[in-house]
């Protein structure tokens, strides 16, 4: 064998990752509260917007916008350009096979909604079953119980083990003649639990299953391709990783939106309208009833070209040095507990402080100035699952620093010196 | 960080961390003869309050169960203490009071409230008056007789 000493180039090759630099692009971190230097750790909610993103928007605004697939005037030529190179700016992150593939929507929750009524109504019947998981977002639970109640179709859970990791051989247990449809968060919002996804469509499609992927949590962290993931769905919310809000983003399969009904009625999504009949345009204007998010898609294609810029890896490089610092220093405050601890994560840290509920731990650690998420976190069965009403959650974007997971640290501390 | 301090020691005063670790009235009293339950979607607090109440809607013995934050788990003892003994009107008389020492900066609270007034610390932390007004509302609507009670 021939030892052979390949260059460290192209895509292998972990770019430097200055997060100084990263952090003057977005103006906000330069914020005081309560007198003191902001420390944002709830990107898991909603990232910040860097300057780039907001500059995109604002130059849209001022020099070409009108509505879009509508006039034959120049601004309406002109948006409807910028519009659609936004939808090939998406499918070319996802590594989607088309264009067309990529359906905006009004938020990722959205998305599930149009799937679940859209596909799931033309495709599902009383009996079928559809397996979630106890890591689901209450936007990957609650559309799927709507159809329950409407269709009588059979919700399956995969459990997981109490570290909060997707249990996967309880997973396949579930698969059955009368499974239709696998609707599972790709990164679990409360947790940070990573869920081994590929997996899950790998078997899923062995008996030729259709998979929904809730990507929130895992697109500001990692680079997703849905050609190599196979996902059938995946839908991921724009102002997650650096975008606006507004919008969302929907892929799906070019033959799964085929063989799906339009949702929402109105302009934009028809081909052809009297009184009498409608014909309908083909995806994924089937889709987008009425006037999209046209600003919004401009701001989420300036938000993909700045994290492709400073490199997946190296943004996720950086992040996983803050999760594994985070975990290392808060582990070392006797009293607090982290809550989740599967051995594959990203990005988030939750906890409890013993004899602290987690909203007094909230409110002391915002008043010194870093923003955690305190709560169940959309995820009340989840929380049921671990036997806790609520955490803290710390989460982490490109702009977090190890000094502020010490400021976290430390404010912690203020909580035991107050509850004692 | 002193000010920090002060302000959140205002917050959580030693009455009020008192009243969340060691609740006085926890439980449900003898002779209760109307409970609500009171819950908050967005924070997952919840009390049961019970109220011993005779014919002229006087108020015999009230106590509480639940879980939440300790301004939340406060809130309801120092309520139990506060409408034991009183009439309905008086109770509900006293839970628009709190409402408002709650939420008025410069509300003046008579006399009699003074064993509340730790409530008070709240008004300055917007996000956190639900969790001391929950068991208020919660009383209220058990003498509505209705048996939930929700903020939001």
């Amino acid at each position: 064998m021939n030892a052979v000493t390949k260059p460290v180039v192209g895509h292998n090759a972990v770019q430097a990752f200055d997060v100084e630099r990263a952090r003057a692009d977005f103006p906000i971190l330069q914020r005081q509260v309560y007198g003191k230097p902001l420390v944002f750790l709830d990107s898991a909610a909603s990232s910040q917007k860097p300057r780039q993103v907001m500059a995109a928007m604002t130059h849209m605004a001022e020099t070409c916008y009108a509505n879009v697939h509508r006039g034959i005037h120049k601004l309406s030529q002109e948006s409807t350009d910028l519009f659609e190179q936004a939808r090939s700016r998406v499918a070319r992150h996802l590594n989607a096979a088309k264009d067309d593939e990529i359906v905006f929507t009004k938020g990722a929750t959205e998305g599930i909604n149009l799937v679940a009524q859209s596909w799931g109504m033309a495709h599902l019947k009383t009996g079928d079953e559809v397996i979630i998981s106890t890591l689901e977002h209450h936007a990957n639970i609650v559309p799927w119980q709507m159809l329950r109640t409407r269709l009588g179709i059979v919700l399956k859970i995969v459990p997981i083990d109490d570290r909060g990791a997707f249990l996967f051989e309880e997973f396949e247990k579930l698969l059955s003649p009368r499974t239709k449809l696998v609707a599972v968060t790709h990164v679990s919002n409360a947790l940070g639990t990573v869920v081994p996804v590929a997996a899950v469509i790998k078997a899923a499609h062995a008996r030729g299953i259709p998979v929904l992927v809730d990507g929130c949590q895992a697109m500001p962290h990692q680079r997703v391709d849905v050609q190599a993931l196979d996902a059938d769905f995946y839908v991921f919310a724009p102002h997650k990783i650096y975008g606006p809000t507004g919008i969302g983003v929907l892929y799906g399969k070019w033959e799964r939106l085929m063989e799906m009904p339009p949702w929402q009625g109105g302009g934009e999504m028809i081909a052809s309208v009297s009184f009498e009949e409608t014909t309908f345009k083909e995806p994924p204007h089937r889709f987008e009833a009425g006037t999209p998010p046209i600003l919004e898609a401009i701001g989420l294609t300036a938000a993909l070209d700045y994290v492709e810029a400073l490199g997946h890896e190296a943004v996720a490089a950086h992040e996983a040095g803050l999760l594994a610092y985070a975990t290392e220093r808060l582990s070392a405050i006797p009293g607090l507990t982290i809550i989740g601890t599967a051995p594959e994560k990203t990005s988030i840290v939750s906890f409890n402080i013993e004899g602290a509920h987690a909203h007094d731990v909230g409110t002391i650690i915002d008043r010194q100035g870093v923003a955690v998420r305190v709560g169940h976190h959309c995820a009340e069965p989840l929380m049921q699952r671990l036997g806790v009403p609520a955490t803290v959650r710390a989460s982490f974007g490109l702009y977090n620093t190890t000094a502020e997971v010490d400021r976290l640290a430390e404010a912690v501390l203020k909580v035991k010196e107050l509850f004692g | 960080m002193t000010e920090t301090l002060d302000d959140l020691k205002a917050l959580y005063q030693d009455a009020i961390l008192d009243h969340s670790k060691r609740p006085k009235n926890f439980g449900k009293p003898a002779g209760a003869t109307v409970k609500a339950r009171g819950y908050n979607p967005l924070c997952g607090d919840q009390v049961t309050l019970y109220l011993a109440l005779d014919e002229q809607r006087h108020i015999h013995a009230v106590g509480f169960e639940g879980k939440g934050c300790a301004l939340c788990l406060a809130s309801a003892s120092l309520l139990t203490e506060a409408v034991s003994d009183k009439n309905e009107d008086e109770a509900r008389e006293l839970a628009g009071s709190i409402r408002r020492l709650c939420t008025e900066q410069d509300y003046r609270p008579s006399a009699d409230l003074e064993p509340l007034l730790p409530l008070s610390g709240v008004r300055n932390h917007p996000a956190r008056v639900k969790c001391a007004t929950l068991p208020w509302h919660t009383l209220v609507a058990a003498l509505d007789g209705k048996g939930e009670a929700t903020t939001e």
